[in-house]
């Protein structure tokens, strides 16, 4: 005979000290298992309606909770969670179907004035049938990383994530040693921390990938320094996560990103991950060419160099995780690729090679972290004995070419005889030209 | 990796009592391949001011043969000249064992306006670091190293100029210990040595805006030609104190 055991988040509550995760005794059996999510078609009795985007960035709360999933998905071998969108509004119990909606009850549960999420289950001791949660509708809602605000305004992700561990068979903890997300009282602990990620482990495995690696070795010409940096401008951390079919970096899959925050706690991945198709380039080694940037706005822009350096991608995620912009440039007869990189404040510069590598022509761009094109500077050239060594950006965002008269910038050669400076307004056009 | 993480504590504790006493002694430098020469970085020729830096190398005869020097030349945001380094750079600095013949200099213009160059010695045992104020005049000048069975295994610069010098044994395994230095090369944190590990291997040593490392470590190694994935990333974060003071363990996948 099913049960009806209801979990509360309740703030406000005295800490005290408590050991690891405490489980509920009962665990969902079937993967995957999906949650319906009626946040959007409830939001109209939240009491104070944040204004959207919300501040990381999430378009909808149907976009945070995938993510607050997404984040347990990542630490968990055996149970998938997938989420879909629901225009309903009528709330069931009972029927099997899992839930997650604004409200002041679930189940017959009122939500009192000291619980943020409530989350009511169904079990037999060992198997989770049904679990339903209701987000206090009587709160100021936001999505948002760091402490909480003092103004009163609660972090969705976060209840999010503390309330989808109880859908995975996690009870709460009373107190917080060791800190985790499933604690009873809201804290600044905005996502999984080790004890819950054993939690989560103990219940479901630790096996999430047939084979993943983190990639941080340089792949090639192409990817420039700027990928290597991990910390991005925002102080966060991100990690991609090449994923192989086989040991020995064979069958390459794709790709996952990953946000941390600075210490390398795990905030949110990219969804969708990036598929084997993109970002699959010409680099050594057989490693996709993917460069990654956090940006100082808290997005991360992934920039893929395409098989054949005709053509570049760029993909922003935002700090949830969720894919906000995609876009494709290329091919062009011709033309190919002849850098592409991040400048230090997150902008991307493309430079174009006509004909073929060390071509004659070269057109540069500027892009913003959304791949939207900024500036077009060029075609310029050919010009004899010349080669375009280098298109560089400076603090003001204007790009510098360095031609080189002969080339320098491959293997010893020449020594070069002239150097020509060229800086550029933002509209592409050459302001001056300085020879030396 | 539950081995490491123990011993990941017990290096703290370790280095905590030691304080920040120098991890090496003076020896022969490696023979240790230096992977790589010329550093993206050096070829950021706009500084943090604004300003462009162009470091020429100076050879004897075409070809690139006979290297003799570079000379820092510091133009403005146009590519007009503003002023050259004094002194300038001798063949006998900067000239490491790189792939070619090509001197190993990174340059960093400075958000101060100054212009810091760091070189990499022969054989990557040692590395200096020269500052050179707006006036291109050198106001500080700074070496270290070599250190006993040790190599440098990676010299960068932050984005915002701090640098990262990071030392390996020469011979693994070993342990590794990572530097911050300021624009005129001072020491700001030493972090470690910690390790080693088994199977296990720094792979990177970043930095945040809060002037903090990150050191990344894999299990087993992905730096080399592709092998076997790894199962274990590890994430340090430590303090500017170089004391550890969280870590993240993901995996196996």
């Amino acid at each position: 005979m099913n049960k009806l055991l209801p979990s509360l988040l309740l703030c406000f509550a005295l800490s005290e000290l408590s050991p690891a995760y405490v489980l509920e005794g009962g665990k969902l059996q079937s993967s995957p298992t999906n949650i319906q999510m009626k946040l959007s078609s409830t939001a109209g009795s939240l009491s104070n309606p944040p204004a959207f985007p919300l501040s990381d960035g999430s378009t909808s709360w149907e976009q945070v909770f995938t993510a607050s999933a997404n984040i347990w998905n990542a630490v968990m071998a055996n149970m998938r969670l997938t989420t879909s969108p629901s225009p309903a509004t009528n709330l069931g119990t009972q029927d099997g179907i899992n839930e997650a909606y604004f409200g002041t009850s679930v189940g017959g549960f009122n939500l009192d004035s000291n619980t943020l999420g409530l989350t009511a289950f169904y079990s037999d001791g060992t198997t989770i049938f049904e679990a339903d949660i209701a987000f206090n509708s009587n709160y100021p809602w936001n999505s948002y990383r760091g402490p909480l605000l003092s103004n009163g305004v609660f972090d969705f992700r976060r209840v999010a994530i503390h309330e989808i561990g109880h859908v995975l068979g996690l009870d709460d903890i009373n107190g917080t040693n060791p800190p985790a997300i499933m604690d009873l009282v809201v804290s600044n602990i905005d996502t999984l921390t080790a004890d819950d990620i054993a939690g989560g482990q103990f219940l479901y495995g630790a096996v999430a990938k047939i084979a993943g690696e983190a990639d941080i070795e340089n792949p090639g010409f192409v990817q420039s320094r700027e990928a290597q940096s991990r910390i991005g401008l925002d102080g966060n951390l991100r990690v991609l996560y090449n994923i192989f079919s086989a040991p020995g970096a064979t069958g390459y899959s794709g790709s996952t990103l990953w946000i941390l925050d600075g210490n390398g706690r795990f905030r949110a991945s990219g969804t969708p991950q990036i598929p084997a198709s993109t970002g699959f380039g010409s680099a050594l080694n057989g490693k996709p060419d993917s460069l990654v940037k956090g940006q100082a706005s808290g997005n991360t822009t992934v920039a893929f160099l395409f098989p054949g350096r005709t053509s570049f991608g760029i993909w922003t995620y935002n700090l949830a995780g969720a894919l906000i912009s995609a876009a494709i440039y290329g091919p062009y007869a011709n033309t190919l690729i002849q850098d592409i990189r991040f400048s230090p404040a997150g902008k991307m510069i493309v430079v174009w090679s006509s004909a073929a590598f060390g071509g004659t022509a070269n057109a540069a761009w500027t892009l913003n972290e959304f791949g939207g094109i900024e500036t077009i500077a060029g075609p310029f050239g050919p010009y004899a004995g010349t080669v375009l060594g280098k298109v560089n950006l400076g603090p003001d965002n204007l790009q510098r070419w360095f031609w080189n008269s002969p080339p320098i910038d491959v293997a010893p050669g020449p020594t070069p005889s002239t150097l020509a400076i060229w800086s550029l307004n933002a509209s592409g056009q050459v302001t001056s030209a300085v020879q030396y | 990796m539950r081995d490491l993480l123990k011993k990941i504590w017990f290096a703290v504790s370790f280095a905590a009592c030691l304080g920040d006493q120098a991890a090496y002694s003076n020896t022969d430098p490696s023979s240790e391949p230096f992977p790589n020469n010329q550093f993206s970085e050096a070829q950021t020729n706009v500084g943090n001011d604004g300003n462009i830096r162009v470091l020429w190398n100076t050879f004897t005869s075409p070809g690139a043969a006979g290297y003799t020097g570079s000379i820092l030349w510091i133009l403005n945001k146009n590519g007009n000249f503003l002023s050259s380094g004094t002194p300038a750079v001798p063949g006998s600095i900067g000239f490491g064992q790189v792939s070619g013949v090509r001197p190993n200099i990174l340059v960093k213009g400075q958000a101060s306006g100054n212009t810091t160059l760091a070189f990499l010695f022969p054989g990557a045992a040692l590395f200096g670091v020269w500052t050179y104020n707006s006036a291109g005049n050198l106001v500080s000048a700074v070496s270290y190293g070599p250190f006993a069975g040790t190599t440098i295994q990676d010299l960068r610069f932050a984005t915002n100029g701090k640098i990262i010098v990071v030392w390996a044994p020469s011979t693994p395994p070993g342990p590794n210990e990572a530097w911050t230095l300021n624009e005129f090369g001072g020491i700001e944190t030493v972090a470690g040595p910690f390790g080693p590990f088994a199977n296990t291997f720094l792979s990177e040593v970043d930095l945040g805006g809060d002037n903090q490392q990150r050191w990344l470590w894999n299990s087993p190694r992905v730096n080399g030609n592709p092998g076997a994935s790894p199962e274990l990333l590890t994430i340090w974060t430590f303090n500017v104190a170089g004391q550890v003071t969280a870590t993240a363990v993901y995996g196996p996948y």
